[in-house]
């Protein structure tokens, strides 16, 4: 591994104030010469696309709180307020709105890399738990989120989900009660949620900042799964990766412009647009895409607290992947039983979703209950096992070798 | 090239199996399906026709307006369709006075409309709505395009989906579905009428007939045109910024498309000469 | 590669590619930025409702001679004083060289209308309203308005006399509609 230098600086102003606070010299050392596979590929590009995501959301959230009234009275007139006579308000608003399933779809993405590569093995164990750090506080801040215009499904969805507290043996009432600030959803509910919501995000960027540097203790993974062993395995950070992840950006925008200014609402469910009704519930209860397949798994056994339980451990057993997957080769590329189970597992997770959103009959109940059990086997079931009996095919010598050897 | 193809196609496939997945079950009975209209603001190039929005509200104004509010429409909002600063002074005038707080002796005041006032409807509040409509609100017609799925085809559905122009008369195919084998009897409330599309099909509305109202050209339209014209004009007023955001999309993707290109060009000149 | 000699041409002029690509990518990203960053800074600019009710119309008309109303107008407190002849004759004939800010009654009404006077009643001291608008109010010294937070007199042209007011009582846009009819903003 290289040691880095930090420089002379020429300009006298610039050398003054970073040996006084090195920001110049940490700039330049992990964005100008941070050492970086060679053969990263795209997929590599979705955790800073993902920080873009949350720039997006945090100007323009910042921007809409300068209007949004968070007073159940209020709420729904203020966002009204905002997409009618606030000068680009309905720009602001749709950029929120949709920015995060933009922000949720490159996470998982994200994350799915991470599964498929081996992203979360020795030495990036912590980096990978503040990952799934983040992506619970993301849950909580959407979820929050989507109640603030207080349209119906706002108020509804803020009922049944709180209400899964009660589940708790003992203390569930007393509880949800906590949560609420009342007797059930109401304007205390209201307020803290907007009070929270303007916390949590940054507190995930701050975690962010802390991912970044758990990454750069211990560099990029790359395609092939094997560590960098010298110089000629990577490439300064720029100008290759500064500009290659710029171009991914802008294809990033270009889907995300479409949706924002083409089809703002499809994402959206339009019993929001109704006004919160305490004495109407909706037909059909659902929540955004992205919340579908935790939505499903919940529902996928008749006690209440089970399905709690189900859904937090869906997400929890991300938390203990290093423990779970132990195979010494990091890639899939090189592990084709394993590219197998995951793909499966990937169309599983798609069928999740999907199932989500369906009424709670059957046939459905009866395959979310299937596509529950291949999901918590992928983990405890088929991995273990492929760690026993899998003969993965032989890693290359480098990360260099295969691609300077064309040469 | 070809990676960016792959990628940008993974990138399609996976929003239209997201899109998918909004995709409810549908319902089990044999209802009519909603006719898929084309609208003028449908599409990248969609826009609004200015004409036939004011068209749509004097058909708001002459037939709904009796019963449905547009709360969140204030009379100036209608130079958004083309009426003059003053023709908005003289209809926000012509209309009922507006209380706005109360006298020195604590009376309600009121007074005379200007166009930053909401437009005029047609109760004081919620329960005198529901007392003059059989215990049912006609509900606010200002975001309806956008508060129900598919929003212009459903108004277009409702208001074309009603079978028999009486109470408590629904059609031959739901009662072959829903009536008694043994005795025929079927249970559908005697006050409401029957709608094809409308949740539950007893909806309180009776049928509608805009084809009586005349527009300022001395015209009337049919009853098909004077619905399309009505429903254009609550789309709008869902969705006034519509024309504005879509034409700012259009400059956006051209320039994101300029820019994506510049780039992919820098990075593979960038690129040229390292092995990966 | 020589990278030199990897030209782009462009409507007759030979550019390296390299600087060609660099800075068109840098100089469309910087102008994306600021059309970017437009309507973040304009949607704190006062929204449609805002600016609909910068303008407000007054009916004047039931205002009698020595009479004063005051009405909202963007927030701020309005003075509309119908002044008696003896008050016009006051402000008219006042030395400029006695007011400490110089401005002749003629510039500060509209001709025509002279005995309309329309202020903003606040104090150019530090913004406390003046008394004067009721039957029983001070006046102060110079028979206009009078501030009791420190002391400020106003004439009746609500110039600034006495007291610790810098300058006369500011005059808002305002046009007659009609005779019976004020447009203030």
């Amino acid at each position: 591994m290289s040691t880095y230098t930090p420089p002379q600086w020429n300009n006298k102003y610039v050398s003054w104030f970073d040996k006084r606070l090195p920001a110049i010299t940490l700039m330049h050392k992990h964005l100008i010469v941070y050492p970086t596979p060679r053969n990263i590929n795209y997929w590599w590009c979705f955790g800073v696309a993902s920080a873009m995501a949350l720039v997006i959301m945090l100007l323009t959230g910042i921007f809409l709180a300068m209007y949004y009234v968070a007073d159940t009275r209020l709420a729904f007139d203020s966002v009204e307020r905002i997409m009618r006579d606030v000068n680009y308000g309905w720009l602001l608003r749709y950029l929120h709105m949709n920015g995060a399933s933009l922000f949720f779809i490159l996470v998982y993405i994200h994350m799915f890399r991470g599964l498929y590569f081996g992203s979360f093995k020795a030495p990036r164990e912590v980096l990978w738990w503040i990952g799934v750090t983040i992506l619970f506080l993301m849950i909580m801040t959407a979820f929050m989120g989507y109640v603030l215009p207080w349209g119906n499904m706002s108020f509804w969805g803020a009922t049944v989900i709180t209400s899964l507290a009660t589940a708790i043996p003992g203390i569930g009432q007393p509880l949800v009660e906590w949560i609420w600030g009342a007797h059930s959803v109401d304007q205390p509910t209201l307020n803290r949620f907007f009070a929270w919501h303007y916390l949590f995000p940054i507190i995930i960027a701050a975690l962010a900042f802390v991912h970044m540097w758990a990454l750069h203790e211990v560099k990029s993974g790359n395609p092939l799964g094997i560590d960098i062993k010298g110089p000629r395995d990577t490439i300064p950070f720029h100008p290759y990766h500064t500009v290659k992840d710029l171009y991914f950006l802008t294809i990033v925008l270009i889907f995300f412009s479409y949706f924002v200014f083409f089809s703002p609402n499809f994402f959206a469910e339009a019993d929001n647009y109704v006004p919160a009704n305490p004495l109407l519930t909706p037909p059909h209860i659902v929540p955004e895409w992205y919340f579908l397949p935790f939505y499903a798994i919940l529902r996928a056994v008749d006690s209440k607290l089970g399905g709690v339980l189900l859904m937090l451990a869906s997400i929890l057993v991300l938390y203990i992947m290093p423990y779970l997957d132990r195979s010494p080769v990091r890639s899939g590329s090189f592990r084709p039983l394993f590219r197998w189970a995951f793909w499966i597992f990937v169309a599983d997770c798609l069928f999740l979703g999907w199932l989500g959103a369906q009424l709670a009959e059957e046939p459905y109940i009866t395959l979310i209950r299937i596509a529950t059990v291949i999901y918590f086997a992928y983990f405890f079931v088929v991995l273990p096992l492929l760690n026993k009996y899998e003969k993965p095919d032989p890693l290359p010598d480098s990360i260099s070798e295969p691609v300077t050897s064309r040469a | 090239m070809k990676r960016i193809i792959t990628h940008a196609l993974t990138v399609a496939a996976i929003t239209v199996a997201i899109g998918s997945t909004q995709v409810h079950a549908a319902g089990i009975d044999t209802t009519p399906s909603l006719k898929r209209l084309t609208w003028t603001w449908d599409g990248l190039f969609g826009r609004y026709d200015q004409k036939q929005l004011q068209r749509g509200w004097t058909v708001y104004s002459e037939v709904c307006a009796a019963c449905h509010a547009v709360k969140y429409l204030r009379y100036r909002d209608l130079e958004g369709i083309g009426l003059t600063k003053a023709q908005t002074e003289e209809l926000a005038a012509a209309a009922e006075e507006i209380q706005d707080g109360f006298d020195d002796a604590g009376e309600p005041f009121f007074r005379t409309r200007i166009p930053s006032d909401p437009i005029q409807q047609p109760y004081a509040n919620e329960e005198q709505a529901k007392a003059a409509n059989g215990g049912v609100a006609p509900p606010d017609l200002s975001m309806i395009t956008k508060a129900r799925k598919r929003g212009p085809d459903y108004v277009f559905g409702i208001q074309t989906g009603y079978p028999s122009d009486f109470q408590g008369e629904p059609p031959e195919w739901w009662i072959k579905q829903f009536a008694d084998p043994k005795t025929g009897e079927y249970d559908f409330p005697a006050d409401k009428y029957f709608n094809n599309f409308f949740a539950g099909h007893a909806i309180s509305m009776p049928p509608q007939y805009v084809d009586g109202v005349v527009y300022e050209d001395g015209s009337s339209p049919t009853q098909e045109q004077g619905l399309i014209d009505v429903i254009t004009f609550l789309n709008w007023a869902s969705d006034p910024n519509l024309e504005a955001r879509k034409t700012m999309g259009l400059w956006v993707l051209v320039y994101l498309g300029v820019l994506a290109g510049f780039l992919y060009a820098l990075k593979t000149y960038i690129w040229r000469d390292v092995e990966h | 590669m020589a990278d030199a000699d990897d030209t782009i041409e462009i409507l007759g002029l030979t550019y390296p590619r390299r600087d060609f690509l660099i800075y068109g990518s840098v100089g469309l990203g910087a102008a994306g930025v600021a059309l970017v960053a437009w309507p973040f800074i304009d949607s704190m600019n006062p929204a449609a409702d805002q600016r609909a009710l910068a303008t407000k119309k007054v009916d004047i008309s039931a205002i009698e001679e020595g009479q004063a109303i005051t009405v909202m107008w963007q927030g701020k407190p309005v003075f509309i004083r119908h002044r008696t002849a003896s008050d016009i004759e006051e402000a008219e004939n006042t030395p400029l060289s006695q007011l400490k800010d110089p401005q002749t009654d003629a510039e500060r009404v509209k001709p025509g209308h002279e005995q309309w006077l329309i202020v903003v009643g606040i104090c150019t001291h530090l913004g406390c309203i003046p008394l004067g608008q009721k039957p029983g109010d001070p006046k102060g010294d110079f028979n206009g308005w009078f501030c009791p937070c420190h002391g400020s007199h106003y004439d009746t042209s609500a110039r600034a006399r006495k007291g610790p007011a810098p300058r006369n009582l500011a005059v808002p846009p305002y046009e007659f509609l009609d005779d019976q009819t004020i447009q203030i903003g």
